[in-house]
């Protein structure tokens, strides 16, 4: 496992009739990947890292998210505008003729799965991480427990072991107390850009579009997933033909922070199939 | 031309008592206003303030470091009433002192769009009738709206709703 810290840039692309700039980081080396982030923003974790060793990995940042830049979530309205607003963003990045191989996590799963039953020619291969987008009146989603409830309850929620190491590096905060109120205000406001499509159920009818994903699709899910119940595994996976579900055991929402190892072995054989 | 046609075009909300001296206001509403901002704006949960998609990043910046040690919200929750009086925040007294500081912050900052609290926290209701009594008989006959272009007077707060 390769955690050593590789260069990110920041690229802009001009979408949505000269509306929108969309940032989007870049890193590494070797053919496209894109990585959609999930509710709190893009944080560049060393799992990243990791796949830019073998891809380039270009990670959107959902409009809205990007430091001084927050006023760009007025420009989406709808869900589908957003996707639409993707789906250009990687024609413009020049990634249409090499078919990137994507990943989203979470909310990112959402975006991921609908761009991939939207423009089936979009994707070569797509994984989902505990992706929203479901919804099962048996198996709620607690998005407006976590997201309006105490944050001190918030790692329950995304982790399996919310007292690791792993949990609270993951939700570190900035070390500077200055900066802190800074960084928190800032999730916050990702998270409004972002439930501003999942508010308060993340249901715009993808059940019924799934059908259409035609490429190789691997799901992973934590088996203790407080936030987005393992239920929906299945759902996903019955869904898109030919799909393959990895469960993992001892596992939350957060598939990368709770189990590293398992989850990178589950991601990289299937991407370098 | 050139000229700022309306200038007072700030709303503002304030929080105001009016007993007939400033040593009856005192022994009247001391309790009850402490009472607003300990148990009221001091002690609302900072998520519940700050709740995703309802604020600006940097008004949700503000309301955190605002909340923290030392900041304005924390130190509601143990305000006295000296202090509430003495900064403003609560704008209380005889109905002259209280039209004298409303004048002088209308002015300074350009309010057109007053709106007064007149019942706050556990203040019951004879009192509140009686602060909303003399507000609106010896408060706000003060003639401290700006001079409308194009007329000869002052409007006053009443006048000033009628034209709208």
């Amino acid at each position: 496992m390769t955690t050593g810290s590789v260069d990110v840039r920041d690229e802009t692309v001009e979408v949505w009739d000269s509306r929108l700039r969309l940032h989007v980081k870049i890193a590494g080396d070797g053919p496209p990947l894109l990585y959609f982030h999930p509710l709190m923003g893009l944080s560049w974790s060393p799992w990243l890292d990791q796949l830019a060793v073998r891809y380039t990995v270009y990670a959107p940042e959902h409009p809205g998210t990007s430091p001084g830049d927050p006023q760009a979530i007025r420009e989406v309205q709808t869900f589908w505008e957003l996707l639409l607003v993707y789906e250009e963003a990687i024609r413009k990045l020049g990634l249409g003729p090499d078919r990137p191989a994507a990943i989203g996590q979470s909310f990112g799963g959402m975006v991921a799965a609908d761009l991939a039953a939207s423009f089936p020619q979009v994707f070569s291969r797509l994984v989902l991480l505990s992706p929203a987008g479901l919804w099962r009146d048996d198996a709620p989603i607690p998005l407006m427990e976590m997201v309006a409830g105490p944050p001190e309850e918030l790692p329950k929620y995304v982790f399996a072991h919310p007292e690791s190491e792993a949990a609270r590096a993951a939700l570190a905060l900035p070390e500077d107390p200055e900066q802190i109120p800074k960084a928190i205000a800032q999730s916050i406001w990702n998270t409004g850009c972002t439930t501003k499509f999942a508010w308060p159920i993340a249901d715009h009818g993808l059940d019924r579009r799934l059908h259409r994903i035609q490429v190789p699709t691997l799901i992973v899910w934590g088996r203790e997933d407080a936030l987005v119940p393992v239920a929906y595994a299945k759902e996903f996976g019955s869904r898109i033909a030919g799909s393959q579900v990895e469960v993992l055991d001892d596992c939350g929402h957060a598939v990368q922070v709770d189990q590293p190892a398992r989850s990178w072995t589950a991601i990289s054989r299937f991407l370098g199939a | 031309m050139g000229r700022d046609r309306n200038p007072y075009r700030l709303g503002f909300v304030q929080v105001v008592a009016v007993s007939e001296t400033d040593e009856r206001a005192e022994k009247e509403f001391a309790k009850h206003l402490q009472a607003h901002y300990r148990s009221g704006p001091g002690a609302i949960p900072l998520t519940a303030m700050a709740v995703p998609g309802y604020a600006e990043p940097a008004a949700i910046e503000g309301m955190l470091r605002s909340a923290g040690h030392g900041g304005m919200l924390a130190r509601l929750r143990t305000a006295t009433y000296k202090e509430l009086v003495d900064s403003q925040v609560a704008i209380v007294g005889s109905p002259a002192t209280v039209a004298d500081q409303i004048e002088a912050f209308v002015r300074e900052f350009r309010i057109g769009n007053l709106m007064v609290m007149l019942q706050n926290g556990s203040m019951p209701r004879d009192l509140t009738e009686k602060s909303i009594s003399l507000f609106a008989g010896e408060v706000l006959p003060r003639q401290w709206w700006p001079r409308a272009h194009g007329t000869a007077g002052a409007v006053t707060g009443a006048a000033a709703g009628r034209q709208a």
